[in-house]
């Protein structure tokens, strides 16, 4: 069976809602009561179906309107997607591992067929139909990279693996929790992460690098990470920071429930075949605080959380102004009895 | 020794030297610091060497001294790196670089470098003189140079940003958003903070 695609919006009216079954499957991120960074590796196998982990590609009922909401993005800042010029060999491995993934795992919305070097690659949600030579740029309307992620949920980085190291090289970047590729592209995995706070101090990247290096092909890993957004906004980016900072002030008591999401990023990792880079997918979700607390588990959990987050953690996530309103509303739905390890919603 | 940066990105600067690996050594000077000028010129490196000079009391003490290298002395930092730019022409494989001097200089100095491919490895920097930053625009991508203040206008759009410590090598840059975004007017007081 397809997946019904819902028409909404990621701005100006803000139409974008999840169905029920978005909200059962939404990864909650909190196993326990505190958060504290932490490296949360685990290996991207197959997880349960209808999970997001189900494939290495995760496709939902938000697709056609995220590719939407990407373009629109690009068309106003095409600095949105990057790619250093030594970076063509990965865009070609990302292109190959995201239209194999999609045609392998979604039979019924993609398809690819291979005759040699001579490929067609059909996505019926956007209506695209594309013969192309794969190694031969010209014979694609974008740079591969572009021409894939623009077709794709989520935000991608291709890391460079040289001298010991992750360089963030190449970037499609319209859904990101305000960090800026235009500034941040070509940089090593610790720049890169440079403003994350206390995770350098206990020593996350370090071990995070350590076993990034050491990634294998065939073997992706993921984690999740989470921030909070006023109005379900993908584009939250450095660069348009006027025009999405004001939500931070709007938030009140009686809106809270409906304004102000959790924001939750499925990261993934995959070495890439010929060039050995690394492609690092940050797939958004996004639910209202109100949506969330439908499950009295999440409710109680997610108060918890908040309530006892460090307060730099929380400057360093922007939740500073409105956290307070969050927290008293979920509060009413936390009558403090405990609640078992484990981010299922039941 | 300046205290650990609390933001990664922030280079870190170490007293440089002569790496004796090279074959031909090019010195740049953006800012007097004759500490580190008369230590390096008193031990010199195996190899041909030469200084090109943008700081006037550095040329005119190097001059006194009788420094003996091949010597390019520029009035300014940029064309300081015109002349940079033309030596790296001719350069052959071998060449190490040396820049010293403020990080707006040094680090657009890195960038002329790593277009006529030089790597990491063959460049060692250090920073002296003054702390002033350049600064790009998250919103509009206008630098800002000299910035020696908290908060500064952009160049570009006017908006008034806030300097961060995040630092882009390759846009040899430090970061900056605008300050009151969320609510308009809301800022902290202007201070000097990179003299």
């Amino acid at each position: 069976m397809g997946i019904a695609f819902r028409d909404e919006t990621f701005r100006d009216t803000f139409t974008y809602r999840n169905s029920d079954e978005g909200i059962r499957r939404f990864p909650f991120p909190f196993g326990l009561d505190q958060y504290m960074y932490s490296v949360n590796i685990e290996p991207h196998t197959a997880g349960k179906p209808d999970s997001v982990y189900q494939y290495a590609f995760d496709i939902d009922e938000h697709y056609i309107a995220e590719c939407r909401d990407r373009a629109i993005t690009l068309e106003k800042d095409p600095g949105r997607c990057i790619s250093l010029p030594h970076m063509m060999d990965s865009e070609w491995d990302v292109l190959e591992l995201i239209m194999t993934s999609l045609s392998r795992d979604y039979p019924e919305h993609f398809a690819l067929h291979r005759d040699g070097e001579q490929w067609t690659w059909t996505n019926r949600p956007l209506g695209i139909e594309q013969a192309f030579v794969f190694g031969n740029a010209q014979t694609l309307p974008y740079p591969p990279f572009e021409y894939i992620t623009r077709q794709t949920q989520g935000d991608f980085v291709i890391m460079d693996h040289r001298d010991g190291d992750l360089w963030a090289d190449a970037g499609m970047i319209t859904s990101q929790a305000d960090w800026s590729l235009a500034f941040d592209v070509g940089m090593s995995f610790k720049e890169w992460h440079g403003p994350v706070p206390r995770a350098h101090e206990i020593g996350v990247f370090d071990r995070a690098l350590k076993y990034l290096l050491m990634l294998q092909l065939g073997n992706p890993v993921r984690r999740l990470n989470w921030t909070m957004t006023v109005n379900p906004r993908l584009d939250t980016a450095p660069e348009t920071y006027p025009d999405w900072g004001p939500d931070r002030t709007s938030v009140t008591l009686d809106n809270v429930a409906e304004k102000v999401h959790l924001r939750v990023e499925l990261q993934a990792l995959f070495r890439l075949p010929r060039s050995n880079g690394i492609l690092f997918s940050i797939r958004c979700y996004m639910a209202s605080v109100g949506d969330l607390a439908r499950y009295p588990k999440w409710a109680r959990r997610l108060h918890r959380v908040l309530r006892d987050l460090p307060q730099d953690l929380a400057e360093y996530k922007g939740l500073v102004r409105y956290k307070p309103a969050v927290v008293e509303w979920l509060s009413r739905l936390d009558d403090g009895v405990p609640v078992p390890p484990g981010t299922d919603p039941e | 020794m300046t205290a650990a940066p609390s933001i990664k990105s922030q280079p870190v600067y170490h007293a440089i030297d002569w790496d004796q690996t090279g074959v031909e050594h090019l010195l740049f000077i953006a800012a007097d610091d004759p500490a580190t000028l008369d230590r390096l010129l008193a031990n010199r490196p195996p190899g041909g060497l030469t200084l090109v000079v943008a700081a006037a009391e550095a040329a005119e003490r190097l001059g006194v001294a009788g420094v003996t290298a091949r010597m390019v002395i520029e009035q300014n930092a940029t064309s300081a790196l015109h002349a940079l730019e033309s030596l790296l022409q001719q350069a052959t494989m071998g060449l190490r670089l040396y820049l010293v001097g403020p990080e707006d200089a040094i680090w657009q100095a890195a960038a002329v470098a790593t277009r006529y491919g030089m790597s990491s490895a063959e460049i060692r920097l250090y920073q002296t003189g003054t702390k002033a930053r350049p600064v790009f625009c998250v919103h509009c991508r206008a630098m800002t140079r000299g910035v020696r203040t908290n908060l500064a206008d952009c160049s570009g759009c006017g908006r008034t940003l806030f300097v961060r410590d995040h630092f882009s090598r390759r846009l040899g840059a430090y970061m900056g958003f605008q300050i009151d975004a969320e609510i308009p007017g809301e800022k902290p007081p202007v201070e000097t903070v990179y003299p």
